[in-house]
């Protein structure tokens, strides 16, 4: 009997790609600082309720027990480019119901109102990639005084939606655009992300700072073109004027 | 201004890292200047953000303070242009103070920069003996963050 060739012994069918080991938890601080302390590479946590999920330096998330997606993945990888990945991976994972949209610098909306966001955080050299979605939120799920208006995916599309499908829908196209990254097709991701944001030549305001966006720099910054010179964005909340 | 003065301005611009001096007096006005071979004239709109500071500042006569270098300090640099966080969240006790010992590879900030939060992290053991930029200020890469005194092993 000829040797069995190597590949065929250690598994073949075994799934290796993100999501290979998906960790369910019912309450967690985040479960970036999950994935963070654990360090696994490809490993799903997810959590019912997070007691401190966070989005950009500490604008509090909202997550309620049972109502939302709220799940991190383990990367041991560089950050650069993973908040592209997500952005594009949750857009392609709620087509066709939902026609999501990505805002800069990475909040995911329809129809106008908030149904999900990122963040990436990073420690030496491993990376927790976080994703929220709310997905059985009804209105009266949100407090009143949100910041921006928000939805779930089930007041938006009137299908009910289940937490695990959505994760799975996600984990698919996640694994594409992290595997390109990782093959060093970053500025193809970039650009990606960069049409999907639909903002180049845009007219933007930000506070005192308001102009037409000239470029999408690499790193993912606006250049605003203003009568005093191009400004550089990096952060906050920015208004498109036309 | 006569011609040994003038010699003297050419013989300044000469020695310096300058392209241009102006000099006017009583009416007059002079301006000298070199080509700066090698440097490409950024277009305008990029100098507003992109604009390099002093590049051909003359050095100042005043006595520096020593380096940290010098000082036999070590210091934290930051890693990525972005903005600079001294806790994990606002309202959170900060991870380190002046002062405080960190011991190597312990996260001693937070670098913000496109969503992308990266934890800074001490690459030495030692003790906090200054923190160089304030909470929420704009960092470059490389910019140093703080300053410690290393504790040998």
């Amino acid at each position: 009997m000829p040797p069995i060739p190597e590949h065929s012994v250690s598994g073949a069918f075994a799934y290796s790609g993100l999501g290979h080991t998906i960790r369910h938890f019912d309450s967690v601080t985040s479960t970036n600082d999950v994935a963070l302390s654990e360090r696994e590479h490809g490993v799903v946590y997810v959590a019912r309720a997070q007691t401190r999920g966070r989005g950009r330096h500490g604008h509090h998330w909202i997550s309620a027990p049972g109502l939302g997606l709220w799940f991190s993945v383990g990367l041991t990888m560089p950050p650069q480019g993973l908040t592209f990945a997500a952005a594009l991976a949750v857009r392609d994972g709620l087509m066709p119901e939902l026609d999501a949209e990505i805002r800069w610098p990475n909040d995911l909306y329809a129809s106008g109102k908030k149904i999900g966001g990122i963040l990436v955080e990073h420690r030496n050299g491993h990376s927790a990639l976080g994703i929220g979605v709310n997905v059985h939120h009804r209105p009266e799920d949100f407090p009143p005084d949100l910041e921006k208006p928000a939805a779930s995916l089930a007041m938006l599309s009137g299908v009910a939606w289940e937490a695990e499908a959505v994760l799975q829908r996600i984990l698919g196209p996640l694994n594409e655009y992290v595997t390109r990254l990782q093959q060093g097709f970053y500025a193809e991701v970039h650009q990606a992300w960069a049409d999907a944001l639909g903002l180049l030549g845009r007219r933007i305001q930000r506070g005192e700072v308001s102009g037409k966006v000239c470029a999408i720099r690499e790193d993912g910054a606006l250049l605003v073109e203003t009568p005093t010179g191009a400004v550089r964005i990096d952060s906050g909340l920015i208004e498109q004027v036309d | 201004m006569d011609l040994n003065e003038l010699r003297e301005m050419i013989k300044i611009l000469e020695d310096s890292g300058l392209s241009e001096i102006e000099v006017e007096e009583e009416g007059r006005r002079i301006r000298l200047s070199k080509p700066a071979p090698g440097i490409i004239q950024m277009a305008p709109q990029m100098q507003h953000y992109a604009a390099a500071p002093a590049a051909a500042k003359p050095e100042p006569e005043t006595v520096q303070e020593p380096s940290f270098a010098d000082q036999g300090l070590f210091t934290i640099d930051s890693p990525m242009v972005g903005t600079f966080y001294q806790s994990p969240a606002p309202g959170e006790p900060p991870f380190i103070l002046p002062g405080d010992q960190v011991a190597k590879e312990q996260t001693v900030c937070i670098v913000e920069a496109m969503k992308i939060m990266n934890e800074v992290a001490s690459k030495t053991a030692g003790v906090i003996v200054r923190i160089l930029v304030e909470n929420g200020d704009p960092v470059e890469y490389g910019q140093p963050l703080f300053a410690l005194r290393p504790i040998s092993a």
